[in-house]
């Protein structure tokens, strides 16, 4: 990390954590003025991360996509970028309080867990060298993020579903900046059946690269093998949902599992299996 | 409409993988630069190629970065059918080379060392990978010696094998003669590589490929229709 990557990655951290700090403000004391400052600290922390994404690609003269740093970094970036978006289709702040964090909690895995010489600019190794990178990380970036932000409405889904059993005097005032049951319900759906889209699409310009690089488009590599876990998940989601109906705390259980899924083939696989998708 | 596409497309996928697993095959080859090699000597291959199709390494380097990683393995290979030169290429990883459906990939390499022995034309031999002293009934081995020479031209340890017994051991340097107890001599020229190759075909790989491109129409139509309900 060189200075504008290194100033860029601190306020983005500390953006992302004010933006949390915000939100949750903003469902404690109901007051709009928090929930606007967290979705402008929110912005702001997005704008850096960008900023640390684009300094790292200058540092190190190719797509910032090549190593777990920069993937963490992108995945903190795509989990924003689709939690902006759907605040913005939404119309309520609050999910903010659950979604954030996941992206805070990413920045402070890479600046305490990731060893400096990841963090290093190192020339990429021949296995990367083709026009697959860019699509197949950049898609998992996003799939990745929209699913995180399905998380964050889980998180949400069940924290109404707490609120509504409670009786203190707080719960009336909680409950009516929280979107309905049926509204989280639905825009989680929608966030995992695009990222199921996505996702799909990353497997198949993975398979696509693999063919041109390793001379066949499946091994049951372990990111490949987690991935289709990933993949079938989230498929058994969809369907259950379409076809027998499994809307509300249901598909808020399968929708946990999945994104535990997406990070167990990240980190779970980096540390655990090793296998040809040795960089990140 | 969404749904029924999707689901045809793993049909598709399915019997892609199935045409690969029937009719492809996969193999390795290991070559020093200057080998030709019979495509049928090679196991998985065998009675699947013509019977004259043969593989020319004309090369093998690596591309190194300032640092001293590797940037690029390559392989200047010529695919031979009788004595006619057929294709031609430098291939990469990444840049596979295809001819008339067989696609050959980069895969690897490992370090190999040029031996002359008596009077012999230099011969490479593999690193760990015992060969015959010509005229003799004796099996050398060569391995790389991390504490002399460098790493262009690094010293060697070499053993000698008879019947399984070893019978002689050694120091070997660059262009000085080593006698083998009296019976045999050879002179360590200098490093070199061999480059390890993926054969590979599969006529399933297209009909794999159209499949996901249908998944990904059946997908989308799924989702296009879902992003068009009123939010409730």
């Amino acid at each position: 990390m060189n200075g504008l990557e290194n100033t860029a990655f601190s306020f983005a951290f500390v953006a992302y954590l004010a933006a949390t700090f915000l939100y949750g403000l903003y469902i404690a004391n109901r007051q709009e003025w928090a929930g606007t400052l967290g979705t402008w600290a929110t912005i702001m922390g997005w704008g850096a991360n960008t900023a640390a994404l684009v300094a790292r690609s200058v540092n190190t003269g190719t797509v910032p996509f090549t190593n777990g740093y920069e993937f963490l970094l992108g995945f903190a970036w795509g989990i924003i970028g689709v939690y902006l978006f759907v605040e913005y289709r939404m119309k309520t702040r609050v999910a903010g309080v659950f979604v954030v964090p996941i992206a805070w909690l990413i920045m402070a895995y890479i600046a305490i867990l990731i060893p400096p010489s990841q963090k290093l600019a190192v020339p990429i190794m021949p296995a990367l060298k083709s026009s697959w990178l860019t699509l197949h990380v950049f898609t998992a970036i996003v799939s990745y993020g929209a699913f995180a932000v399905s998380f964050g409405l889980s998180l949400l889904y069940l924290y109404r579903t707490f609120m509504e059993t409670r009786s203190d005097s707080n719960r009336r005032q909680v409950l009516k900046i929280l979107p309905s049951l049926g509204r989280l319900d639905e825009f989680s759906y929608q966030s995992i059946a695009f990222g199921f889209l996505v996702l799909t699409l990353v497997i198949i310009t993975g398979a696509v690269w693999a063919e041109q690089a390793w001379g066949s488009y499946w091994s049951w590599d372990p990111k490949e093998t987690w991935s289709l876990v990933t993949w079938l998940v989230y498929a058994g989601y969809l369907h259950a949902r379409l076809t027998r109906g499994w809307t509300g705390q249901r598909a808020v259980v399968m929708a946990l599992i999945g994104f535990a899924a997406v990070l167990f083939t990240f980190f779970g696989v980096n540390y655990f299996l090793p296998g040809f998708h040795s960089y990140a | 409409m969404g749904s029924l596409i999707t689901h045809t497309s793993f049909l598709i996928i399915a019997i892609g993988c199935i045409l690969g697993g029937v009719y492809g095959f996969k193999g390795f080859v290991e070559a020093e630069p200057g080998r030709t090699l019979a495509l049928n000597d090679v196991p998985e291959i065998k009675g699947r190629v013509p019977e004259d199709l043969a593989l020319r390494v004309n090369n093998f380097w690596i591309d190194w970065y300032d640092n001293g990683t590797p940037s690029q393995f390559n392989s200047d290979l010529t695919i031979l059918q009788g004595d006619r030169e057929k294709a031609n290429r430098i291939i990469k990883v990444n840049q596979p080379l295809g001819y008339s459906g067989i696609k050959f990939y980069q895969s690897g390499y490992g370090n190999a060392y040029l031996v002359q022995f008596s009077s012999d034309s230099p011969k490479a031999i593999r690193e760990g990978v015992p060969a015959e002293i010509p005229g003799t009934d004796l099996l050398i081995v060569f391995y790389q010696n991390q504490m002399s020479g460098n790493s262009n031209i690094p010293g060697l340890i070499y053993a000698v094998y008879q019947c399984q017994e070893r019978v002689a051991f050694g120091e070997a340097s660059p262009n000085q003669q080593v006698n083998i107890n009296g019976t045999a001599s050879f002179v360590y020229k200098e490093k070199t590589w061999y480059t390890r190759l993926e054969v590979k075909k599969d006529p399933g790989v297209p009909v794999v490929w159209i499949g996901c491109g249908f998944l990904l129409i059946g997908l989308s139509f799924g989702f296009y229709g879902l992003s068009k309900r009123p939010a409730s």
